[in-house]
């Protein structure tokens, strides 16, 4: 049997294939690394990129709702206590006000519910008041009623249902105008304002739907991975004069370490913005 | 049975033009790739253009305008150019307590606002709003229109 002149590869062809051979594994894992870290990247740029978006629409939707001023409050991670706040030197960029100490909570009235109509007549010196029964039966202590007709606004003090849709107002001098709900043609009416808050801690955009009492510690977590530790901040006009507490300063600071822990540049997102209440003057003048 | 002479092989030739192909895909893909992160990165931006914006709007809306004493700042007739505005950071996040190990981590792009105010009527105007940004040599632009009536009668 005649023997073939290329049985097998000569070395320098052997040589040349391994070469090439290992340029192109060298190339594609290169090319890999660089596209794993390309497209993580991509991930959390996106993810930032949500996570502030998502956010900005929340705190939008709820803090343009605000029923009163903005008060600041801190959590330690134990207790929630209201934040001693002042005007600082720092100028905002936006409104040219002075913002003040910054704060990890933000907490204000929102509209429970309303309007609820008086189901009976009330005296002057009345201190409890009958809604429809829808109304008795969402209110708690600690939420505010207004009654428009009056232009006048009530802390909830007890809210006894007896008779149904009862509840009692704390002002010892009862409500200062005599309500007749009975004639024919007499509607008045009286909307219910419970204290919500926002707070910022563990990396977490939190919010408190029932910011009262021991309740306040109950939450939802709106968005992880929220990295400034103190984004709320009130305005002040000068140094000099008080903060009438209506404008909200956010910079909300996201960084996704979720799907990396790798400090991609340009992957922190800054959210820098001022919110006010959209209804002004608020129907809660105070949100204590 | 093997015929010698045969191409039983790639050719030299052969093997060029696959790998070139293989380099030129895969610099497309890096391109690509690089591409899409720069879109990523301008669509957080112009989230934040558009908050930029919206604060703008907020403020026309909200500020209080009573008849008798004339329209406030913020309403006075005319265009409005604030440059230089920062877009995707808060300088003051650098102070000790306020930011993160992130924080530095933005390269700073600022933004343009114009702001257009229209007086349609004596107790009535139109705010225009629009906030421009570059990115990469590519200018991007938002925009939101209100119309503002007096506080009182």
């Amino acid at each position: 049997m005649p023997r073939s002149r290329r049985a097998a590869f000569t070395l320098l062809e052997t040589l040349f294939a391994s070469s090439l051979f290992a340029a192109i594994t060298v190339g594609l894992l290169a090319f890999s690394s660089t596209a794993v870290r390309m497209i993580a990247r991509n991930l959390a740029t996106n993810h930032t990129h949500e996570i502030v978006r998502t956010s900005d629409q929340q705190l939008l939707h709820d803090l343009h709702d605000s029923g009163s001023p903005f008060r600041l409050v801190n959590f330690d991670g134990i207790t929630y206590s209201d934040a001693t706040v002042s005007a600082t030197a720092s100028a905002d960029e936006q409104s040219q006000k002075l913002i003040s100490t910054r704060a990890n909570g933000v907490r204000f009235r929102r509209l429970l519910g309303g309007p609820y109509p008086f189901a009976a007549n009330a005296t002057s010196s009345a201190r409890d008041i009958t809604l429809v029964p829808a109304g008795a039966a969402l209110a708690q202590v600690g939420d505010k009623i207004t009654i428009p007709l009056i232009s006048r606004e009530f802390d909830i003090s007890a809210v006894p249902n007896v008779p149904v849709g009862t509840i009692t107002i704390s002002d010892p001098a009862g409500l200062g105008f005599s309500i007749d709900a009975t004639t024919a043609g007499n509607i008045t009416t009286a909307y219910i304002y419970r204290e919500v808050a926002y707070t910022v801690f563990n990396n977490e955009l939190r919010y408190h739907k029932n910011y009262t009492g021991a309740a306040k510690a109950s939450y939802s977590v709106l968005r992880r991975s929220v990295t400034s530790p103190k984004p709320f901040a009130l305005l002040y006009p000068s140094a000099t004069a008080a903060t009438d507490g209506l404008n909200l300063r956010v910079s909300l600071e996201a960084y996704d370490g979720d799907y990396t822990a790798r400090r991609f540049s340009n992957g922190t997102v800054t959210l820098q913005t001022v919110i006010p209440p959209r209804t002004l003057p608020t129907p809660v003048s105070s949100t204590n | 049975m093997h015929r010698p002479g045969s191409s039983a092989a790639f050719t030299l030739v052969e093997v060029a033009v696959a790998g070139a192909l293989l380099v030129v895909l895969v610099a497309a893909l890096a391109v690509s790739m690089t591409q899409i992160n720069r879109w990523a990165t301008a669509a957080g931006l112009h989230t934040l253009a558009l908050a930029l914006t919206q604060q703008r709007i907020d403020e026309v809306l909200t500020t209080g305008w009573n008849l008798r004493t004339g329209p406030p700042p913020i309403l006075t007739p005319g265009l409005v150019t604030e440059t230089g505005l920062s877009l995707n950071s808060d300088a003051f996040n650098t102070q000790s307590g306020l930011g993160s190990s992130f924080t530095s981590l933005s390269s700073a792009v600022s933004a343009t606002r114009r702001t257009q105010i229209t007086f349609l009527s004596a107790r009535t105007v139109r705010a225009a709003v629009t906030v421009s940004f570059v990115f990469r040599g590519r200018t991007y632009t938002t925009n939101l229109t209100t119309l503002r009536a007096s506080d009182d009668i």
